[in-house]
């Protein structure tokens, strides 16, 4: 197994192979990435993204690793669709593969990698801006089903002394999207839906108290998008109402789940969402424009219909509006504005009864001081009830000659949340209920980080490129419980032991990364990418905490476009080992289904697509974790094995003419 | 263990094959009916025992290959009380290539993939669990000579290994003997099929 390791890793290493993206700060997925890695749910795409750290416990969500560090630093994901916040999140929590919007209709999805402001956003975490695509003319119709087959069925020897338990299919996964485009104006009306089992032994082991057994997710919505040109405006409105438990069509009931930290424990819930986003711009003339957004996000969520064992429901208004002016004086371009976001988070089962306003002021700006050597600057102040929070990135990017590039930049200020995490809000009502005392959780805002990035590129051609750099980081005033979690023997569960509580802890990590990119012929592009991540300096219980990151972490991708009906890609992950200090009294005699450390991960994933009727009808297979590795992302979380997918796409663009 | 390796050691070389020799201009669909015989013996045969099998698919020719569907039937009878009876149904996809090593006479190497059925026999018996079927995902490495005569018709001669990913993972050494008939793709299945 060592030896494959290492011919693969020389393989990779050799290979001149690497990433196109200009920045390491912002991260660009395209409509052709979409396609040829034949991405089956949206948060497939972190598979692509090695700048990330996430993770997940059952291979359907996804969290930041660096949200779930410290107590004050959120898990903070922020989705925008075309630049305007949408608000998309249960109990605080967003699940990426839900959002709801067929892929067919995204163009790019550009991800801010760090803390930071964009266009007058804010996020601690990530931000993730999906733009959509322009809409084709007339009356189309797209339609995609996916569904997949995780290996190790028992097959035959369900009746032999071989026998082992039963693994589900994943999915399926329907998407059927109507839509009209003429000159000014195009709509899009669409339906999804959403089936995820979770049975793998890990989650089903320590979950044993629950009536719902065999858990299957079922997800399903229906949304909306329009835009409207219209003489010096443009005008887009995006809508969604989505549910999880009962789905709209069917009659299998499907509780969605929720992993809570502070637990090491899902809590099975169901839940409505209904949100509207309106992002609008007015051209007073050719340099000044007039900017303002809406959003109204209402929520509800409660306990799972068949579960009893945690009794919490939230019923969540938030309300969003941004007012902004941009204007440009010769090289220099800036935009002004100010938000107000309304919250009224209520909790029925505990005293959870939060309303505040937030009120913001932000401010970016782009000029040239010099031909060759341009800078922006982006920055927000925000307030609530009890605090006022300020954020601040400063970018500036010089170029050398026509190959080669220079960027610094410098991120600083609070780590704020914008909604409380479900992990405050669960326990807060397993407090009120006397079910936990946690004694821990703090929702304290001022945390505060300052990042420096240093990053060079070289374009020899547009064949081959290179990027390589390095990131500096502190975070002060951070909280941290050191959790002691165990593993009960007779009930088969992970108990939570004495927490130990750690306030103001300070700490630097660094790190270093080099990416390349090289097309051979026009049909094949790869892409390599190293990156070490590790503690500097700081306090000794900073340095047990990022020992959650991979110090190594190898990528290589893979893409051979042949020809126009024919297409297959291959990325692969290898990651050295992390350790989660919560977990460190969990052994591998549990069964081996729970560890204290997670052992260097091989991930290799291959997508082979087939059109069909001048691909109107496209035919995918993915293999994910072909080499069927043992691979598990989170100490209690499900192991990954081989898992076949079948993605059957069809578009019939156009069809229709008005 | 080291058959995943081996697998994937395979289709990659055979893929890697493809893109080197592209297929001949001549675009043809073929029909293939044959048999299927399992001859090795392992864990597996401890508590069945295959009988003959049928085959068939259904090809094209790409640039690339040839690209198409199949699906393989064979009777597995129980050799052990504790056990049942199935019939195994394999549904693929597969890719093909032919390499001309003399008039007429073809090397054949390839790759399917896709699901192994296992569709077990009634029986009423309250201590088996109630289940009627079984899949799992499968992959099969194929190698052979094909023969064409009377212009349009081919004799087809293959090994394959069988891999069933179960959680006691199946292999199965297959010979296979088809007789293939081939027809000119008409410009409208062309245009389906590209």
């Amino acid at each position: 197994m060592k030896f494959i390791n290492s011919i693969l890793l020389s393989l990779l290493i050799c290979s001149t192979v690497f990433s196109q993206s200009l920045s390491e700060d912002e991260l660009v997925v395209t409509k052709a990435d979409l396609e040829l890695f034949s991405v089956k749910r949206l948060a497939d795409i972190f598979t692509i993204l090695p700048q990330l750290d996430i993770y997940t416990i059952d291979s359907y969500r996804y969290y930041l690793m660096d949200g779930n560090l410290f107590q004050n630093t959120p898990n903070s994901i922020v989705v925008l669709i075309n630049g305007v916040r949408t608000n998309f999140n249960t109990l605080g929590y967003v699940n990426l593969n839900q959002f709801p919007l067929d892929m067919e209709l995204v163009d790019e999805i550009i991800i801010k990698k760090n803390p930071s402001v964009y266009n007058g956003e804010y996020s601690s975490g990530i931000i993730i801006d999906i733009i959509t695509r322009k809409i084709d003319k007339d009356i189309s119709f797209l339609f995609t089903r996916s569904t997949g087959n995780e290996i190790g069925d028992p097959g035959p020897y369900l009746f032999t002394e071989y026998a082992s338990a039963n693994v589900d299919e994943v999915g399926p996964n329907t998407f059927l999207t109507t839509s009209y485009g003429s000159k000014n104006f195009s709509t899009a009306l669409g339906f999804m839906s959403q089936v995820a089992p979770t049975t793998d032994q890990a989650v089903l082991k320590r979950t044993n108290n629950f009536l719902l057994q065999n858990y299957i997710v079922n997800y399903s919505a229906i949304y909306g998008y329009g835009s409207l040109t219209s003489g010096n405006g443009n005008y887009n409105l995006f809508s969604a109402f989505s549910q999880s438990g009962q789905p709209f069509v069917g009659s299998i009931y499907g509780a969605d789940l929720i992993f809570l930290d502070e637990l090491s424990f899902e809590i099975p819930f169901q839940s409505n969402n209904f949100l509207i986003s309106s992002g609008n711009e007015i051209s007073l003339n050719s340099t000044d424009r007039i900017l303002f957004d809406v959003n109204l996000n209402y929520s509800v969520a409660d306990q799972s219909e068949l579960s009893n064992d945690f009794f919490f429901n939230s019923d969540d208004i938030i309300a969003y509006g941004k007012f902004s002016f941009s204007s440009s004086i010769g090289k220099f371009n800036y935009l002004v504005g100010s938000s107000v976001e309304y919250q009224s988070l209520k909790s029925g089962y505990n005293s959870f009864n939060n309303n505040r306003i937030m009120p913001a002021i932000f401010a970016s700006s782009n000029f040239q001081s010099a031909n060759n050597l341009k800078h922006n600057i982006e920055a927000i102040v925000q307030s609530d009830n009890n605090n006022t929070r300020f954020f601040v990135n400063f970018g500036n990017s010089l170029k050398l000659d026509h190959s080669n590039k220079l960027v610094f930049s410098l991120y600083a200020g609070n780590l704020f949340n914008n909604v409380y995490s479900p992990h405050y809000r669960i326990s807060r009502g397993m407090e009120a209920q006397n079910q936990y005392n946690f004694d821990s959780t703090t929702q304290s805002n001022n945390a505060f980080l300052s990042s420096l990035n240093l990053e060079y590129s070289h374009r020899l051609n547009n064949n081959i490129s290179f990027n390589t750099g390095i990131n500096l980081t502190n975070e002060s005033n951070l909280d941290y419980v050191l959790k002691n979690f165990s593993f009960n023997e007779s009930e088969g569960t992970i108990d939570i032991n004495q927490n130990e509580k750690y306030e103001s802890v300070d700490g630097t990590y660094g790190e270093f990364f080099i990416g390349f990119y090289l097309r051979l012929f026009n049909s094949l592009d790869q892409n390599f990418y190293y990156r070490y991540k590790g503690y500097l300096a700081g306090d000794e219980i900073y340095e047990k905490v990022m020992q959650r990151f991979p110090k190594n972490k190898f990528f290589y991708s893979l893409v051979y476009t042949p020809y126009k009906d024919l297409n297959g890609s291959l990325n692969f992950t290898y990651t050295t080992s992390q350790e989660w200090i919560e977990y460190r009294n969990i052994t591998v005699e549990n069964d081996d289904v729970y560890l204290n450390k997670l052992e260097n991960n091989l991930l290799l994933n291959i997508a082979i697509t087939k059109g069909f009727w001048k691909n109107r009808i496209l035919l995918s297979t993915v293999i994910e974790n072909l080499l069927n590795e043992r691979i598990q992302f989170h100490p209690v979380g499900s192991t990954t094995d081989l898992t076949f997918y079948l993605k059957l796409k069809v578009l019939l663009e156009s069809v229709i003419k008005i | 263990m080291t058959n995943k390796y081996l697998i994937c050691l395979f289709i990659l070389l055979n893929t890697f094959s493809a893109s080197l020799f592209s297929q001949s201009t001549d675009k043809e669909v073929h029909i293939s009916l044959g048999t299927v015989y399992n001859f090795n013996e392992n864990e597996f045969h401890e508590f069945w025992n295959p009988s003959m099998g049928v085959e068939f698919e259904f090809s094209f020719d790409h640039q690339f290959g040839e690209l198409g569907a199949g699906l393989t039937l064979m009777r597995f009878d129980k050799t052990a009380n504790a056990t049942l009876s199935f019939y195994g149904i394999n549904y693929y996809f597969l890719f093909a290539k032919n390499f001309t090593i003399a008039r007429n006479v073809s090397l054949i190497l390839g790759f399917d993939f896709g699901l192994y059925e296992f569709r077990f026999d009634e029986y009423d018996d309250s201590e088996i669990p109630d289940v009627d079927v079984e899949r799992e995902f499968a992959v099969k490495l194929v190698a052979g000579f094909g023969y064409r005569f009377a212009g349009s018709w081919s004799l087809e001669f293959k090994t394959a290994f069988n891999h069933v990913y179960t959680k006691k993972e199946i292999d199965l050494f297959n010979l296979h003997l088809d007789v293939t008939k081939s027809f000119p793709m008409s410009d409208w299945l062309a245009e389906i099929l590209e």
